[in-house]
């Protein structure tokens, strides 16, 4: 038997010795050799904090009290492994992308870096981690007891001193050691991982060699063995199916949610091709661990006294059997399990403490307008240290409290159910975008609410913090509250009712939540980055920072990262920008940059807060983006209301060109027409003059001449008379308000009066007028007599220009829901195109030497006249000759006769 | 002509995506080759019906080395596909197909 004191100091030695190694391995990492350290192996390795001292000393337990269910623990995370490629790879990619630093500064940046939401899952996961911490300790003093009084089930009262309390005073001492030495989380303790590697195999190869002490030393070979495994009580276990699969599940959960396992398969992994060796190695390890815990418990049922502890038969055989080196090792690989276990955990849930709950606390505290004052560097590490001592402190509370004699293994299941309430959240933040803060705090609550009810408080057993009514009767004598029996789901295994109830609430909470909430921009933006984080790991941040005071920040980052890393990283975004000096530009990438390397150390929801207070009014905040992506929206459609403008111009300088085309062409006509109104005038004018010369003579004028002179005389007068007239009328049209008469009158009336007219006005001519009559008879609402002033002009137009040799004018008259329109088409020549535009102009004639002799005032009247009656008339292009289409608008036509 | 050759497919990326095929696969397979004892064990067999303690033993463990050794050779598939010609690595995949 080995002196108590022996083991002491053995024990003192291999923590010694762990610590210089740690030590000389960061002196190495420091100055840039990390080579090795950084190898797949190691990684791998590190992964074996998983096997704890429940591992260790509890699966033997756990097989000789349940047969094969202790395999479900190491199942669990051989799937997550083997499957990395679906959620591990995923984690990684998220975790290096956002510098992520623990399970709750996951859930809390990917909900809008929500403060809430990590301080749920940090609380969770104290709580959470509380009882294994208690069982690390449970092991620990076991394995001394072992040692000091043999195998038999050593009451508390039997163990030297307080052991515990001794072992929980130097984990915490040893954790803080370790663990707070640097402040950064995201810089990979690589000390630590080394220590992890070497006590990884420091338990393996207890473990394996216990196992081929019992399996070739006790049990004579393999092929006896196997018959002792199946004669042994063991073997008459009865199996629990619906326990078999819901430990493989929540075993597979807590290997993702477990803070201490997301430190080492997330935080500390240095390269993602080192999940590649870790997918095959780490089963392998897997194995070996479990492989020997068959033979050794059968082989301890077997040999050793009635009544000792299934939980120490690792330690006890060897000791029964006097090896004290082999049981040395064994000691030590519980040891090494313990002590790996405790101080990933702790440092894991320290930064958690500090970063979700110290952190925002005391910067709620600090008041938002100040400055920060102090120094936040030595809040971050005092907040950590006492983190880690509360941390020990509520293990060994719980340890003390907690019944005696509970089995390792049932400890740790209910630590495994609290952390997998974390996966609803951790999932969605991942794979769904849809899933919101308030979805994950609802499913966080609810089944950690849950889990306190079913499992945690029962587990103390009756009338410790639960009373025993309650257990039986449930609470108020509400049967169907009873904690191990919901709603009357009686009959199952406390831990499977535990997570069914708890999961299942848990998933339907936060997918219900989500989906009826509104996320906050921030979180669409975070959503995006988690979600699809092999898309884009670019800069989330697109926008200037304004007037952000660098020196401010510099003065921060000091407080956080230290006086020369943060001059460091200053410095080389200066050079970068192309500046000399330490005050770079405070560029949104760098703003970005900084946030993330501060989020490394007190996590992303402080991180965010502390850069928001110091940019403060100039800080970036997503609303000062949206606005800037409104302003964005605003100044694009300014750009092309612009361009529509500018189209605009366009069209309208078309226009101008246009008309001045057409006054420079109606100038040009003025010009003709005053010479030709002119001559117009002035032959009349003329001989009315010569004439009357003649006739107040003094030579007297034969009658007949005298009759003759007078009536050209009165002759010209008329037509002069007439040629004042037009002008008046289109003057009175033009500019005067003509008031149309408006009656109900047939149109072939007014085309009937227009013929005659026209007759009238020329005399018999050669001019055919082909007519339609039954498409005419229709009454319409207009002016008659000017209406027919219209037709005539037209008829009359037609008469003078048609220059056929049969002239032939062809009046159609067409209605229907637009209107009436009445065409004139005679079958002359036509008008020319580049006409058109003009014959509607006034003093426009086609020719300069008028025939007709008339004043070119026709045209101009029949369209003001057209328009006080609420047509048009235009030239129709197109036809057998010159064509016109008086327009008449639909309201016009009263009805069809 | 050799197969890398082909000009209808990148053979190397198309194979690396295979292989990942295969990875995502592994999981499903190791739930099914895990869920067989909940078979042996079921509530209605007679006891002694299902093979022995040791067999169910040996069993779990060589599907864990079985699980292992798979996502070894795949390890080795996505790494060695990645040699030399493959534009992309299995990281930067993001089609399932």
């Amino acid at each position: 038997m080995l002196p108590f004191n022996l083991l002491v100091v053995v024990c003192l030695a291999y923590a010694v010795l762990l610590f210089g190694i740690a030590f000389a391995v960061e002196r190495r990492a420091q100055r840039g050799a990390a080579g090795w350290l950084c190898s797949p192996w190691i990684y791998t390795l590190s992964l074996s904090i998983y096997c704890t001292a429940w591992t260790f000393y509890g699966a033997v337990g756990y097989a000789a009290r349940s047969g094969l269910e202790y395999l479900t623990i190491y199942i669990g995370p051989v799937l997550v492994l083997v499957g990395w490629i679906w959620i591990v790879r995923k984690l990684v990619h998220v975790g290096r992308a956002q510098r992520i630093t623990s399970v709750a500064d996951l859930i809390s940046a990917r909900y809008g870096k929500s403060a809430v939401l990590g301080g749920l899952v940090t609380l969770m996961a104290v709580v959470g981690m509380t009882p294994y911490i208690a069982l690390q300790l449970q092991s620990v003093t076991l394995s001394f007891g072992a040692f000091a009084h043999g195998p038999v089930e050593p009451g508390p009262e039997t163990i030297p001193g307080n052991t515990a309390l001794w072992v929980a005073i130097g984990l915490a001492i040893f954790s803080i050691l370790f663990g707070t030495r640097n402040l950064d989380a995201n810089e990979r303790h690589h000390g630590v991982v080394i220590a992890i590697a070497i006590e990884a195999l420091v338990k393996l190869a207890a473990l394996v060699a216990v196992g081929v002490f019992v399996v070739w030393g006790l049990g004579q070979g393999p092929a006896a063995m196997l018959a002792r495994i199946d004669a042994s009580p063991i073997a008459a276990i009865p199996s629990d199916s619906s326990r078999w699969m819901t430990l493989i599940f929540v075993s597979a959960a807590a290997f993702l949610c477990l803070p201490r396992m997301f430190q080492v398969l997330v935080v500390e992994n240095d390269d993602q091709r080192h999940l590649m060796t870790a997918s095959w190695a780490f089963p392998l390890y897997l194995a070996a661990m479990s492989l020997f815990v068959v033979p050794i418990a059968v082989i301890g049922l077997d040999l050793l006294p009635e009544g000792s502890n299934p939980d120490l038969f690792v330690l006890s055989l060897p000791l029964a059997m006097d090896r004290d080196a082999l049981a040395m090792l064994v000691f030590l690989g519980g040891f090494s399990s313990a002590t790996s276990m405790v101080v990933v955990a702790a440092i894991a849930l320290s930064t958690m403490m500090s970063n979700h709950i110290v952190m925002p606390v005391w910067l709620a505290a600090q008041g938002r307008g100040r400055r920060m004052s102090g120094d936040v560097r030595h809040v971050v590490i005092v907040s950590r240290r006492l983190s880690i001592a509360a941390v020990m402190a509520f293990g060994y509370v719980y340890y003390d409290f907690s019944s005696e004699g509970t089995a390792l293994s049932a400890i740790g299941t209910i630590s495994f159910v609290a952390v997998a309430q974390a996966l609803p959240a951790l999932m969605g933040a991942i794979f769904w975008r849809g899933a919101t803060r308030v979805g994950a705090g609802l499913g966080l609550s609810i089944g950690f609410g849950l889990w306190l009810y079913t499992l945690f408080l029962p587990s103390f057993g009756a009338d410790v913090l639960i009373p025993r009514e309650i257990l039986t009767e449930g609470p108020w004598g509400l049967g169907w509250l009873r904690p191990h029996a919901l709603f009357g789901l009686s009959g199952i295994d406390p831990v499977v009712h535990s997570v069914l109830w708890s999961l299942s609430t848990n998933t339907l909470a936060f997918v219900v939540g989500s989906i009826f909430s509104l996320p906050t921009p921030l979180e669409r933006l975070q959503g995006a980055q988690f979600v699809n984080v092999t898309d884009y790991s670019a800069s989330r941040r697109d926008w200037r920072g304004g007037a952000a005071e660098t020196e401010d920040l510099l003065v921060m980052a000091q407080r956080i990262l230290g006086p020369a890393e943060a001059q460091a990283l200053f410095r080389k975004q200066a050079e970068a920008q192309g500046i000399a000096g330490y005050l770079p530009d405070a560029t949104p990438g760098f703003v970005d940059h900084l946030e993330r390397r501060l989020a490394g150390s007190v996590g992303a929801a402080a991180a965010h807060a502390m850069v928001g207070q110091i940019m403060r009014g100039a800080g970036v905040t997503v609303q000062e983006l949206l606005a800037v992506a409104d302003e964005t929206a605003q100044i694009m459609e300014y750009s092309s209301q612009l361009k529509a403008k500018g189209d605009e111009l366009a069209r309208t300088a078309r226009q101008l060109r246009e008309a001045n085309e057409k006054l420079t062409a109606l100038s040009v006509q003025k010009d003709v027409f005053l010479n030709q109104i002119s001559h117009e005038l002035r032959t009349p004018m003329t001989s009315i003059r010569a004439f009357s010369e003649i006739l107040m003579g003094q030579v007297p004028v034969p009658v007949a001449d005298r009759v003759r002179y007078t009536r050209i005389i009165h002759d010209e007068a008329l037509r002069l008379t007439r040629l004042l007239d037009a002008l008046l009328d289109l003057s009175v049209l033009e500019h005067g308000h003509v008031r149309p008469e408006v009656a109900c009158v047939p149109l072939c009336q007014v085309i009937d009066r227009a013929v005659d007219a026209s007759y009238a006005q020329a005399g018999p001519a050669r001019l055919r007028i082909l007519r339609d009559r039954p498409s005419e008879e229709i009454t319409i609402l207009t002016d008659f007599d000017r209406l027919s002033q219209v037709f005539i002009n037209l008829i009359a137009n037609a008469r003078k220009y048609c220059d056929a040799a049969d002239p032939r004018l062809d009046i159609r008259v067409e209605s229907g829901v637009q209107g009436v329109t009445v065409d004139f088409i005679d079958n002359g020549s036509g008008i020319a195109l580049s006409q058109h535009n003009l014959i509607f102009e006034k003093f426009s004639r086609l020719n300069e030497n008028s025939r007709a002799g008339g004043a070119g005032l026709g045209l101009a009247i029949c369209r003001e006249i057209m328009e006080k009656l609420g047509g048009t008339v235009s030239y129709l292009p197109g036809q057998s000759g010159g064509a016109f289409r008086v327009s008449l608008p639909a309201d016009a036509v009263q009805d069809l006769v | 002509m050799r197969r890398d050759e082909r000009l209808f497919l990148a053979y190397r990326p198309y194979r690396q995506r295979r292989v990942a095929d295969a990875s995502r696969a592994l999981p499903a397979i190791g739930l099914f080759l895990f869920l067989v004892p909940v078979l042996w064990n079921r509530p209605g067999a007679e006891s002694g019906a299902g093979p022995g303690l040791a067999v169910q033993w040996l069993y779990a463990i060589g599907v864990i080395v079985f699980l292992a050794a798979l996502a070894g050779l795949i390890a080795w598939g996505l790494s060695h596909a990645g040699e030399n010609g493959a534009e992309r690595p299995p990281e930067a995949e993001k089609e399932r197909g």
